[in-house]
């Protein structure tokens, strides 16, 4: 019982700690623009003033738009091409399959900033630099390691059997994966797009580096943009920022469900 | 004609020969099981047959046509596999629909087959349920409809009982040797287990280090074994091996027994020059009972012996005695007064006595 108390007091104070710039996030786009201050960053609004969202929004509704038009193909062409690889490196294995399985790991290690100039370089030369399609293709490759092994890791876990069963019933590698392997990998799949539609839609640095244009500029860029050189509208940037969160929460919301499913269910046992 | 001939079939995985240079032949709508114990080789050559692997070399055929380098899905067979593979995600009828559509069989004759072969096995209320709501019995069942449903020349069926229950395993057995009846098929069965090889096979394929042991009908293989290890492996409990040597007068020496010989011995002996050398002997469990239920013992026909333990299985009890340091099995009536710790008589069947050769661990006949 002792043990308890104690350890919920811990829990309790990290809590606090960890929500402490949440109430300032919410507090502050709360409050009208003259009411923002250091010294009453701690206080309550003294009314619900819901202008500063508007604002927001306002400001960046077509940055919102990019950012979608950004992360939902990136996320489901990566998804895909995450499925794809995964069966064929667990179930399709060929000499030396395993080694570039692992050569594709090691793309998780390398940091964002050491590709920065080739990668501008790669994208300016096939003339996708400065748009959402450029975008679009450096966050699907830089996926390409993670979903991989996320869905490896999955389709290891089915029988082979169930491809060989295909396979004698009259499906090619194409049609297994179809019909079958496709269809199968909703606990993968749930996982793969949670992951990457958090990543790209909260990723500053390609976004900031490939777009310079606001008119094709994602949310992030737009929202560090909204702070101007000679003062800052607290209320406004916060409330973007919470406008900004809504996207990734909405998924954990819908997707979670399966995600919890997803791994109850446990295996795929026939 | 649905006959399988496997000609020099080799298989080999690196280094690993896991089949070795077999040459069999299972006839037109005959029940052949393979068996052996786990890394024997078996489940390799079904794979083989099925296409799954490819053979390192040798040939193989199907109803006369040889299937190398064919598609599995075009060798006109199907399988069933150990842990069912089903489909998740498929209902049972889609499980069993999924290779007729592939083959674009039209809608109304997919539904007939399926619901022919589902009337067969019995699963007619489960076909709209999802493999993870049925019983291991019931995806076995499953399995086994997706096989027939095909109508394939060849079923192959890999452990298909092994991950059923004692008693469902017993059933199923029946099942499948009756469905073996109706279908008129060919069917290539592994399995490890000797009583599922026995029971349900016309033919056996004896397999050890992926060498074929002996090929044969079940009571042939049982009566006649080519070797210690087919006699070992095929027989429940296994036969007992004692060291023993022949003299002069035919009879059987061993540390703790004389053992006089039957005629069909004597002529065996005389044939292989047996005299005076030493041998190993093979007695079944059921070849030795209780002195005290046997009338008229024949002179030199009992063994004396301390019993380790007794197993009373209700229509019998299996006693364990020791006989130079080895344990050795007998069956016997239930009725038996064998205690463990006390002396025992056992009396041998000389007539069903099996010596083999105590270096090549043949059979002599």
């Amino acid at each position: 019982m002792k043990k308890k108390i104690i350890l919920y007091f811990v829990l309790i104070i990290f809590l606090i700690i960890f929500l402490v710039p949440v109430y300032v996030l919410m507090v502050t786009s709360l409050k009208g623009f003259e009411e923002v201050s250091l010294a009453s960053m701690w206080n309550l609004p003294k009314g619900l003033n819901f202008q500063s969202f508007i604002s927001a929004f306002d400001k960046l509704k077509g940055n919102f738009l990019n950012s979608l038009y950004l992360t939902i193909p990136a996320t489901v062409i990566s998804a895909l091409l995450g499925s794809w690889n995964g069966y064929i490196l667990s179930k399709w294995k060929f000499r030396g399959s395993d080694i570039i399985f692992t050569l594709i790991l090691f793309g998780m290690f390398i940091p964002y900033q050491s590709i920065l100039i080739p990668l501008v370089l790669v994208l300016r030369s096939i003339g996708l630099y400065g748009s959402i399609p450029g975008l679009i293709v450096t966050h699907v490759i830089y996926g390409i390691p993670i979903v991989t092994l996320i869905f490896r890791n999955y389709y290891a876990g089915v029988q082979d059997e169930i491809v060989e069963a295909s396979k004698i019933d009259g499906s090619n590698i194409f049609g297994t994966y179809f019909h079958i392997m496709l269809r199968i990998a909703i606990p993968a799949f749930v996982v793969a797009i949670v992951w990457q539609f958090t990543s790209i839609w909260n990723e500053y640095l390609f976004a900031y580096v490939l777009t310079h244009n606001p008119r094709v500029q994602p949310i992030t860029v737009a929202l560090a943009n909204l702070a101007g050189s000679e003062y800052v509208e607290w209320n406004v940037q916060m409330a973007g920022a919470l406008i900004i969160t809504i996207p990734p929460l909405l998924i954990y919301i819908f997707l979670g469900r399966y995600f919890i499913k997803g791994l109850l269910a446990g295996s795929v046992k026939g | 004609m649905a006959n399988v001939i496997l000609k020099n079939l080799t298989k080999k995985f690196d280094d690993v020969v896991a089949v070795n240079n077999m040459n069999s032949t299972v006839e037109d709508k005959a029940f052949v099981v393979l068996v052996g114990p786990s890394g024997c080789g078996k489940t390799t050559v079904l794979r083989t047959i099925a296409g799954l692997e490819e053979a390192t070399e040798g040939d193989i055929y199907i109803g006369d046509r040889l299937v190398n380098d064919i598609a599995p899905k075009d060798r006109d067979i199907a399988m069933v596999f150990q842990n069912y593979a089903l489909y998740p995600h498929f209902n049972v009828y889609d499980n069993m629909a999924f290779g007729l559509r592939l083959r674009r069989i039209p809608k109304l004759e997919i539904n007939r087959m399926v619901h022919e072969a589902a009337k067969i096995l019995k699963i007619e209320d489960l076909l709209k349920r999802k493999p993870k709501q049925l019983s291991g019995g019931q995806r076995q069942r499953v399995a086994l409809g997706r096989a027939i449903v095909r109508d394939p020349k060849v079923f192959l069926m890999d452990e298909p009982l092994s991950n059923l229950d004692a008693k469902l395993r017993v059933q199923m057995r029946t099942e499948i040797a009756k469905l073996h009846q109706r279908l008129n098929a060919t069917i290539i069965y592994v399995t490890h287990d000797q009583t599922e090889a026995m029971t349900m096979a016309d033919k056996i394929i004896i397999m050890k280090d992926g060498i074929v042991q002996q090929t044969g009908g079940p009571q042939e293989v049982y009566d006649h074994p080519n070797n210690m290890f087919v006699a070992g492996f095929m027989g429940s409990p296994a036969m007992n091996f004692l060291d023993a040597a022949i003299t002069d007068r035919m009879i059987l020496k061993g540390g703790m027994f004389e053992l006089n010989t039957a005629d069909r011995i004597k002529k065996i002996i005389k044939d292989n020059n047996l005299i005076g050398k030493e041998i190993v002997l093979g007695i079944r469990p059921e070849d030795l009972e209780d002195s005290n239920f046997v009338q008229n013992i024949p002179a030199n026909s009992t063994i004396n012996a301390n019993v380790e333990v007794t197993e009373p299985m209700g229509s019998e009890i299996y006693v364990y005695v020791d006989i130079e340091g080895i344990l050795i099995t007998a069956r016997v009536n239930p009725k038996s007064k064998c205690r463990s710790g006390e002396k025992a008589s056992l009396c041998v069947d000389i007539d069903k006595m099996h010596l083999f050769d105590k270096d090549t661990e043949k059979s002599y006949i």
